[in-house]
């Protein structure tokens, strides 16, 4: 359409432009025929009026003869010379007026001698009026004459006359003719010349309007553009920028024109801005990129794309803030600089390491095990002197080698579960068989470590082999040596079984077979001394008297020995038992055996414990049986019985302030039938501790002993009821003395 | 003395510890009618009227058997199962009196119909109480089963 409009503009222009041309052309030559035209009917007009002139002058000059013949006077003389000097003249204008018309210049031939004649003959008038001899007859000759040619001159004049007229009439009609052509083709000609103008001024108006709408889109985007655009004269001045400047810069638009617009930029980029301005302009700069300042001071990066304008001396540019862009290069600058110290640093740091490592490597060459490292196919990466020794390979020999081939390693599960178990946990132990370049076989304690790489891909295993071929020999053997010990205990516990249940019986028939004869020295001798007594002197009832003691000794030696032995067998049955009442039932029961002496008890409070209250009773009566022996030569005797703690645990004590022991002996003190005393000082069967350490062991409990000599012995016990600490035990509280005098 | 009219049967294989208990019971007056059988064949014999007792009445039972456990040919306990397991004999009181205090004696009596359980004391004064106590309990102080009892039911 545009194209098409443009199409038309030039050709409207050049059509109007020659119709114009051509109606003026027309017009012109149709003014310049009417023109002629009008000429000839002037000439024509002319003409006539000559004819006219020559047919008056013609009359004047006969009448001034006339005057002249009749007055005489002079003055008709020069009227009648002036009339025939106009004839002449009129004749030569009147041949030059006709010289066209061959007709009419015959015509005017024909004229001429009669008008001669004529002249001739009034000049004879005249000539012969002067000399008087004029005779009358003459004269009438003359005037008939004359009167005969002044009608033939009349009627010649009419005939030119009337031809001229006729010529007039053929030219105004011409005339007429060529006016109408002229103005058709004059109005025609205009209007299609307007209609064309018109034609085009609608179309240029049109191309107009839409250049001023492409200009006004352009000056839109000239004002939005975020980037700045400018015009710059070669004078170095701006002509023309856009709002963005002052967005970007701060500077108005005014203060931007009104100075040098290098002054804007930095004073290090000037140069390069100036020859990059003269650059442009002269070739044409594709990019170019300077530092302009802003209002507030600091600096832009701005790039640039220019185009010149040479003949309107103009560079259009356009130039985008990048400062954003170059503070984020400048970054990124900074930032490799500082990554590539790091990487140097890391590679110094990384040589060092890896000095370390080499030094590290030749310690490992120092290690006895065998070390390597594999990759993972498996191929030998490194191989120290330990691996060289024991295996008989050289690091050589060795490298690149698959290690489970080259050692024809036997694992001791299958290979998949060991790497399965080496990723799984980045590790694995276990012994391997490997067999030596020598071909003799070796056992190995293995131990893999998964070395991955920084993305976690694994990347080699490391292997420590350590030679325990020997010491498998060993434990082979100590694995033999132990299976025949176990069978042997196993044995032996079948065989202790079997003299328990032995034991049992025998102490079955001990109780049977040991008290009853027992009883029968007993019973007999009491019979003797009751019923023979008389019969028998002092000495004889003395002896009887030691034998029934030495059977009542038995008597309780055979009662503890059943007592420890039925403790050995029982099983406990655990109750929750209160150990104060217990304390008490025994202290009661303990109590008939200080007859006649001043004991004291001091019971503190005792806590609940589960145990078996029967065992424990037996505990209690034994401890202070104990006490109360050994607390004979004192007076009063003070027993105490109570709670209290050692390392956290609550701990029951029975202490007394009899003859105590030495703790010299104290490992001797739960040993059966061992005594610390004499029997003649305190009689006994050295089974009694036995049996309390016995039943404190069923509860999983401790039993010690404190003691010193003559000064008092505090036993203490602990039961796996009571592990942990309980309730400071209150001070001992006095139980009351209780001595039965 | 008839067998009859037996009021203890002794059963215990030593000779002395029969003695002192029938010097007990003696000095008790309470030993008048006493069989001693030495061994369980014999006690058994007597209590079922065999052998060398085939005169003896079921009828006419002791009035207690004081039983020892550990006897010669058959122990006391099989001596006291056959004894409670027979309607004829049954409702005889039995007093064991052993030395054993074992707890499985003393369990394995009870079960097997003991009517009563006493361990002979080493101490000689003590035993001779005990006998004494027995003897008055079971002679005097119980009464004995009716004749009815003795029949086969």
């Amino acid at each position: 359409m545009k194209s098409y409009v443009k199409g038309l503009v030039p050709l409207g222009l050049g059509l109007s432009l020659a119709l114009g041309a051509a109606a003026a052309l027309l017009s012109f030559r149709s003014l310049a025929e009417q023109t002629e035209a009008a000429d000839w009917v002037t000439h024509t007009h002319v003409a006539i009026e000559g004819l006219e002139t020559l047919r008056a002058e013609v009359l004047k000059a006969e009448n001034a003869r006339r005057g002249y013949v009749l007055t005489a006077d002079a003055s008709f003389l020069e009227r009648y010379s002036a009339a025939r000097g106009e004839i002449l003249k009129t004749l030569g204008e009147l041949r030059t007026l006709t010289a066209d018309n061959p007709a009419q210049q015959k015509r005017l031939d024909d004229i001429r001698p009669l008008i001669e004649k004529r002249i001739q003959l009034l000049e004879q008038s005249i000539a012969g009026f002067q000399s008087g001899g004029r005779s009358a007859g003459g004269e009438a000759a003359l005037t008939f004459t004359g009167a005969d040619l002044t009608t033939q001159i009349s009627d010649a004049i009419r005939a030119m006359e009337s031809a001229e007229k006729e010529l007039l009439r053929q030219r105004d009609s011409a005339l007429k003719q060529g006016s109408r052509r002229t103005r058709t083709l004059l109005l025609g000609g205009t209007l299609l010349t307007f209609a064309l103008i018109l034609g085009v001024f609608t179309l240029l108006r049109r191309e107009i309007a839409e250049r001023a709408r492409a200009e006004e889109d352009l000056n839109r985007f000239f004002n939005v553009s975020a980037d700045m655009m400018c015009a710059a004269g070669t004078d170095g001045y701006f002509k023309r920028v856009n709002p963005a400047w002052e967005k970007s810069l701060g500077y108005s638009v005014a203060e931007l024109l009104a100075r040098p617009y290098v002054e804007f930029v930095h004073p290090d980029d000037r140069a390069a801005t100036q020859a990059a301005a003269q650059e442009s302009y002269a070739t044409g700069l594709p990019s170019f990129e300077n530092r302009y300042r802003t209002k507030q001071g600091d600096y832009r990066w701005l790039n640039w794309n220019s185009s010149p304008d040479q003949q309107r001396g103009l560079i259009y540019a356009a130039a985008r803030d990048i400062t954003e862009r170059k503070k984020a290069e400048e970054d990124l600058r900074n930032l490799a600089a500082s990554l590539e110290d790091r990487v140097a640093e890391r590679t110094s740091s990384l040589e060092a390491q890896a000095k370390i490592l080499r030094d590290q490597a030749s310690l490992l060459d120092l290690a006895h095990d065998s070390i390597f490292v594999r990759d993972m196919n498996s191929a030998v990466r490194f191989w120290n002197r330990g691996a060289e020794e024991t295996y008989g390979w050289t690091k050589e020999e060795a490298h690149g080698k698959v290690t489970h081939t080259l050692l024809q390693t036997v694992f001791p599960e299958p290979l998949a579960k060991i790497e399965e178990a080496l990723f799984d946990r980045g590790r694995w132990e276990g012994e391997l068989i490997h067999t030596c370049r020598d071909a003799s076989r070796i056992v190995v304690a293995s131990r893999w470590a998964l070395l991955r790489e920084a993305d976690g891909a694994p990347s080699k295993v490391l292997e420590i082999n350590r030679d325990i071929t020997e010491r498998k020999r060993a434990e082979d053997e100590i694995h033999r040596l132990n299976l025949e010990l176990e069978q042997r205990v196993k044995e032996r516990t079948a065989e202790l079984l079997a003299s328990n249940a032995e034991l049992e019986a025998f102490a079955s028939s001990v109780s049977h077979d040991l008290r009853a004869p027992l009883r029968h020295v007993d019973g007999f001798s009491r019979i003797l001394v009751e019923e023979h007594a008389a019969q028998l002197d002092p000495e004889g009832r003395r002896l009887l008297e030691r034998v029934r003691h030495a059977t009542q000794h038995m008597g309780e030696l055979v009662d503890d020995l059943l007592s420890l032995s039925r403790v050995s067998r029982r099983e406990i049955s655990p109750l929750v038992t209160d150990l104060n009442t217990l304390a008490a039932e025994v202290i009661a029961d303990v109590q008939t055996a200080c007859q006649g002496r001043r004991v004291e008890f001091r019971t503190g409070r005792l806590p609940f414990a589960e145990c078996d209250p029967g065992l424990i009773r037996q505990v209690f009566a034994n401890l202070l049986a104990n006490a109360v022996k050994f607390t004979r030569p004192r007076d009063p005797a003070v027993i105490e019985l109570g709670q209290t703690e050692r390392d956290g645990n609550r701990v029951i004590f029975v202490r007394d302030n009899g003859v105590g022991f030495s703790m010299k002996y104290a490992d001797k003190l739960f040993g059966i039938f061992q005594r610390l005393h004499r029997s003649e000082d305190f009689e006994g069967t050295g089974v009694g501790l036995v049996t309390v350490q016995r039943i404190v062991h069923k509860h999983n409990g401790r039993i010690w002993a404190e003691a010193e000599v003559d000064k008092g012995a505090t036993f203490f016990f602990t039961l796996e009821s009571l592990e942990g600490p309980g309730e400071a035990s209150p001070a001992p509280v006095t139980g009351g003395l209780h001595a039965r005098e | 003395m008839l067998e009859n009219n037996v009021e203890i049967l002794l059963v215990e294989d030593s000779p002395e510890d029969a003695e002192l208990t029938l010097h007990a019971l003696r000095r008790n007056n309470l030993a008048s009618r006493i069989f001693w059988a030495r061994d369980g064949e014999e006690a058994l014999d007597f209590l079922f009227c065999r052998g060398a007792h085939s005169g003896r009445s079921f009828q006419h039972p002791p009035k207690v058997v004081l039983l020892d456990l550990k006897l010669p040919k058959v122990d006391g306990l099989e001596v006291l199962r056959l004894l409670k397991s027979d309607p004829r004999t049954q409702a005889i009181p039995v007093v064991i009196v052993t030395s054993s205090k074992e707890e499985s004696d003393v369990v394995r009596g009870y079960r097997n119909g003991a009517n009563s359980y006493v361990q002979k004391p080493v101490d000689f004064d003590q035993f001779r109480e005990a006998v004494r106590q027995l003897g008055l309990y079971w002679l005097v102080t119980n009464e004995p089963p009716r004749e009815a009892a003795f029949f086969r039911r």
